[in-house]
């Protein structure tokens, strides 16, 4: 009998995209973990894992065979591997990421066993799935983001190589949270595949909620954006939530996307019982409701993930019958590279910016351009440099070109690499880097979730080599440069003669495709008046018409502002507007630029136009003479007020953060109060005021404690940032404290929210930390002239230690108020450990129920 | 040979006893109008802890072992082990006259483990109270859920018909936190162990929970 089934067995990728390429269906297969869960396991059939799931490949095969066949007999087409938490970081968990390769292997094997024995001549797949690593490395957190994108390409290209060689016909990249994890996940198994000289077709599905996003914020469409130019053959969505969930997703997909969509739905949202997520939806209107997708998205590869079972399948094979097909795609005549999906954040795109005369790259965070910028950047002030981003982003500009390199600073790579970890997700503008390192790009490549730009390339050396390609790898783009070894070019036939060039070598040589190419062809200033320069602005409009003529599909750029170097502000502004309105007229798509200075043209006057087109068009030989004589008493024009936006005062908006809990663009409004008041000011009279509200809503109710620890952090924040302008002996405390958990005793939080409370309403905290000893306390109380001692202490045993400390105090002689608090101590306590063998203690002992009654007790020591 | 046992967190966390986190360590008791406000909030707090606990290497941990007790007077004593321990009566309870019907006693730790420790300190490194309060209430109580869970689990495996009793030291009847020294001793863990005891007999990390178990 096997050999017939051999005969009929064709599993291999090229059918499985064959079908896909004639509009066919693929029906995958639903859950595993719900089934598995139905053979009531023990810790013994685990090897003592409990959960491990991918462990049954080794300790119960016949296991995840049975359910592969299930599947078959209820008419997958394609079964999943029992891999999906089979990457050497899931597997590190269990202490078994020894045994990845032969885990994943084995997953093959059974599943390839499994079509290969099945009972039926339809075409069967074996997909090797691989779910997230749950390392997130967009993560600014210092546990989950810490991992590189090296790393996770390699974890991903380990797993992908022990499936391919287990015999899979697919990779599945599923359940993907991170679409930066995803990049590298795609070009681990990319490798894995290249390798294998083996075709195997590489699926990609993100799980996002029902507003569309995943885990961070990224919508489908920019995962999509993000994503489809790395050579992926499937892309789609599973898990999560139940299929109608999904509809508007898809929807959106379905409009951009000319690769075949895949979706694997739960069966419903998942309601919780007695602790367990039970998924409700029945076969039949699941069945129905994917079935939907195929006939109005056009969707050729289905499934079910959590809480779908054989039957799921079954009613989902039954509904759609023999050889179905998809119809009601809806992008068939979409243009796949329309520049809005071409450069994506994270958390937005282009998409967003609709469709524009032009695209402002800002140019404001650049060490070559910007003083300012520059100077934050030998700080190290990225959180300034962050405010300067969102700026430019509030102002207009839709991508942000960064540019670190610099003579007095040797590590531009780690520099734009830590900015980029904090910008990535904190402005919807696509990024743009700039540096003439080819290792600094693709640092920042890695480092990147979204879709970027690269600025640039030329002909001058040989660096154009190393940067390509890095522009096919990571399918990103680049500003190529109309300048080789002879230097920039002036004429029209020089600059394309250049691009020629350029375009025959990346797209014959590194076989780029003409959207990854953005052509400058070059701006010179007009402010010189030599004759060589007079008609180059002209050349350079003219260079731009023919060169998207001559290659259809390339975009242009130019860095406006060159055109008026040497001319004083008011005649930059003007004449920049100008220049770049006119460009614009001739096709060109980017503009590096200040979007503070992109308004409306008809906000000049006729005459300042008329002007500005003289000098640019050469019209006259005094343009220029002209041109500045009518700027010469002005200083600076008026921009005309782009945001409408009613602003409140500094200070409110400032308090607003505080008492908001709304961490974001503190730092730049710090810098703004800081124009009108100093930093102690700024303390005392916004944010300290600002902290007592929060205070008083504890009190009344309005807020609960972990709401005032959050603005109580940001007040830190922000005090962490105003220290930097201080005197060191500055004195912005209203006293001191020593803080303490007592010795014998490890819990802290409490110590910890007191620390909190206190530092950011006005006192100099000394914190010894949790276990210290009575002696240590008593000394520091002493050399620091503390005005109070406070102490924590969780447990009956260790709260003996707070009468240690009072006891020495007294025979000390000191005064020191002291107050306790803590889960063992009470108000009686205090009274009782207060009296020191019949005598008082002369600084008193206090109890503070929470740390705002700690508070109350120190206002009221220190104000007497 | 200390039995030991890998408890799949993903089991754990729908137990969490959502209603005392949010109320005990997460201060939510304001009043009803804004109520359902905050625990919205507090909500999505949750499910993002709970991811970040799913993917930190943290391990449900436990440690367990049955032994055979004589009881005396107000005293367990293991006879194989030179122990006794003695217990306060409070309301006429005193938890030895629990193992008097079976003469056994199971001990049990359960740990969130190193992984808890390596999480904790890069949190302190960030300084943000607000992230440590809410991850410490999370934690404090996946622990608590963690140790009923494997109390479930044994009280089912030994087929006990009794209610379930499971006491934790340095609580009012078993308040002696230097017998933690004896149970360590007693489920053998020594260093190799995720789990560690200070000079002054607490767990190390925090998030870890003794007890005392009769069936």
């Amino acid at each position: 009998m096997s050999g017939v089934h051999d005969v009929i067995y064709f599993s291999d990728m090229s059918k499985y995209l064959e079908i896909l390429k004639n509009k066919g269906v693929i029906i995958m297969d639903g859950g595993m973990g719900t089934l598995i869960q139905g053979y009531n396991l023990t810790f013994d059939d685990y090897d003592g894992l409990e959960g491990l799931n991918e462990m049954l490949n080794i300790t119960h095969p016949e296991i995840i065979g049975e359910i592969h066949n299930k599947y078959l007999e209820a008419g997958s087409m394609a079964i999943e591997t029992n891999s999906f938490g089979a990457s050497r970081i899931k597997l590190a968990e269990y202490s078994k990421e020894n045994d990845t390769y032969k885990i994943n292997y084995l997953a093959a094997q059974i599943a390839k066993n499994a079509v290969k024995n099945r009972h039926s001549n339809k075409p069967a797949f074996v997909i090797g799935t691989m779910g997230p690593t749950g390392k997130l490395p967009s993560s600014t957190d210092a546990f989950l983001g810490d991992i590189s994108f090296d790393e996770l390409e390699d974890v991903f290209y380990e797993q992908a190589k022990a499936l391919i060689d287990g015999g899979v016909d697919v990779l599945l990249l599923e359940t993907q949270h991170d679409i930066l994890e995803v990049k590298a996940g795609i070009l681990g198994c990319k490798k894995a595949i290249n390798e294998a000289c083996k075709e195997i077709a590489l699926q990609v599905q993100v799980t996002i909620d029902a507003q569309g996003n995943m885990l961070y914020g990224t919508n489908i469409l920019e995962a999509f954006n993000i994503v489809k130019d790395l050579g992926i053959d499937v892309f789609g969505i599973n898990c999560s939530t139940g299929p109608l969930e999904m509809e508007k997703s898809l929807k959106r997909l379905s409009e951009s996307s000319q690769i075949p969509l895949s979706v694997l739905p739960n069966a419903g949202m998942p309601c919780n019982e007695h602790g367990h997520a039970v998924y409700k939806l029945e076969p039949e209107v699941f069945a129905q409701q994917v079935k939907n997708f195929i006939k109005d998205y056009g969707v050729q590869v289905i499934g079910g993930c959590c809480g779908t079972r054989p039957a799921h399948i079954e009613a989902l094979a039954k509904t759609l019958g023999d050889a179905p097909k998809a119809t009601g795609r809806l992008s068939a005549s979409a243009d796949t590279h329309h520049i809005l999906r071409d450069f994506a954040s994270p958390i937005g795109g282009l998409g967003e910016a609709k469709n524009k005369a032009v695209y402002i790259i800002g140019e404001r965070i650049n060490s070559q351009g910007s003083k300012k910028a520059k100077e934050l950047m030998i700080k190290d002030e990225y959180n300034s440099l962050l405010g300067l981003a969102k700026d430019q982003e509030s102002k207009g500009a839709d991508l942000l070109d960064l540019c670190f390199a610099m003579n007095e600073r040797s590590d531009e790579k780690e520099q734009m690499s830590t900015f980029i970890n904090l910008a990535a997700y904190a402005t919807k503008c696509p990024l743009v880097f700039d540096s003439t390192e080819p290792e600094v790009l693709e640092a920042a490549l890695k480092r990147y979730a979204g879709r970027a730009m690269i600025n640039s390339i030329n002909l001058e050396s040989d660096k154009y080599k190393a940067v390509l390609p890095l522009v096919k790898k990571y399918a990103t783009s680049t500003i190529a440069l109309c300048i080789n070894e002879k230097g920039m070019a002036k004429t029209k036939e020089e600059k394309l003669e250049i691009a020629r060039k350029i375009y025959n070598i990346a797209t014959k040589e590194y076989c780029l495709k003409p959207y990854q190419l953005i052509f400058d062809p070059l701006t010179f200033t007009l402010a010189t008046g030599e004759d060589e320069y007079r008609n180059s602005a002209i050349e350079t409009f003219e260079a731009i018409k023919e060169i998207k003529e001559h290659f259809p599909g390339v975009r242009t750029v130019l860095g406006v502002s060159n055109i008026s170097f040497g001319l004083n502000p008011a005649a930059r502004k003007v004449l920049n507007l100008v220049y770049l309105n006119k460009a614009v007229d001739y096709g060109l798509d980017f503009a590096i630029f200040n979007a503070e200075h992109y308004f409306d043209i008809n906000k000049l006057s006729e005459i300042e136009i008329s002007l500005a087109e003289s000098l640019i068009f050469n019209k006259e030989p005094k343009a220029l003479i002209n041109f500045i004589e009518y700027y010469q008493d002005k200083k600076n024009i008026i921009i005309p007020n782009q945001s409408e936006k009613k602003l409140l005062p500094i200070e409110n908006q400032l308090q607003n953060q505080i008492i908001d809990r709304n961490r974001e663009g503190i730092i730049s409004l710090l810098e703004q109060a800081m124009e009108k008041y100093n930093p102690v000011e700024i303390i005392n009279t916004i944010l300290l005021p600002a902290m007592k509200v929060v205070g008083g809503k504890m009190e009344t109710g309005e807020i609960i404690l972990p709401f005032v620890l959050e603005s109580a952090d940001i007040m830190r924040t922000a005090i962490a940032y105003l220290e930097k302008f201080l005197d060191k002996d500055t004195n912005l405390h209203k006293g001191t404290i020593i803080l303490a958990t007592v010795f014998g005793d490890v819990h802290d939080i409490g110590k910890n929210l007191v620390k909190t409370i206190t530092a950011n309403n006005g006192y100099k905290v000394i914190d010894l930390g949790k276990q210290v000893p009575a002696d240590l306390i008593i000394e520091t109380a002493i050399k620091e002239k503390a005005q109070a001692i406070t102490l924590s202490a969780l447990l009956v045993t260790t709260s003996k230690q707070m009468q240690l400390v009072v006891e020495k105090l007294h025979h000390l002689g000191k005064d020191i108020p002291v107050i306790i608090g803590g889960a063992a101590t009470n108000e009686r306590f205090a009274e009782n450990i207060a009296l020191v063998n019949g005598t008082k203690y002369a600084g008193k002992v206090y109890y503070a129920k929470d740390a705002f009654a700690g508070l109350k007790i120190l206002d009221q020591l220190i104000d007497g | 040979m200390v039995k030991q046992r890998r408890i799949n967190l993903q089991n754990i966390f729908p137990l969490i006893n959502k209603e005392a986190l949010y109320k005990v360590s997460w201060g939510l008791k304001a009043n009803a109008e804004l109520a359902s406000q905050f625990r919205e909030e507090l909500e999505s707090q949750f499910e993002n802890i709970r991811y970040i606990f799913a993917n930190s290497g943290i391990k449900g941990l436990i440690y367990y072992d049955i032994f055979d007790v004589q009881v005396a007077d107000n005293c367990l004593i293991f006879p194989q082990h030179d122990i006794k321990w003695c217990f306060p009566t409070l309301h006429n309870k005193c938890i030895a006259h629990s193992a008097k019907k079976t003469g056994k006693i199971v001990l049990q730790i359960a740990t969130l483990g190193k992984g808890l420790t390596r999480l904790w300190k890069s949190l302190e490194k960030t300084k943000e109270t607000s992230k440590q309060y809410y991850y410490h209430g999370f934690s404090v109580w996946l622990t608590e859920a963690l140790a009923e869970y494997h109390h479930d689990i044994v009280h089912k495996e030994l087929g006990s018909k009794q209610d379930k009793e499971r006491y934790s030291f340095g609580y009012s009847l078993c308040p002696d936190l230097t017998m933690q020294k004896d149970l360590f001793s007693l489920l053998n863990i020594d260093k190799t162990k995720e789990v560690t005891l200070t000079v002054t007999h607490m767990m190390v990390p925090e998030q870890s929970t003794s007890a005392l178990i009769f069936h």
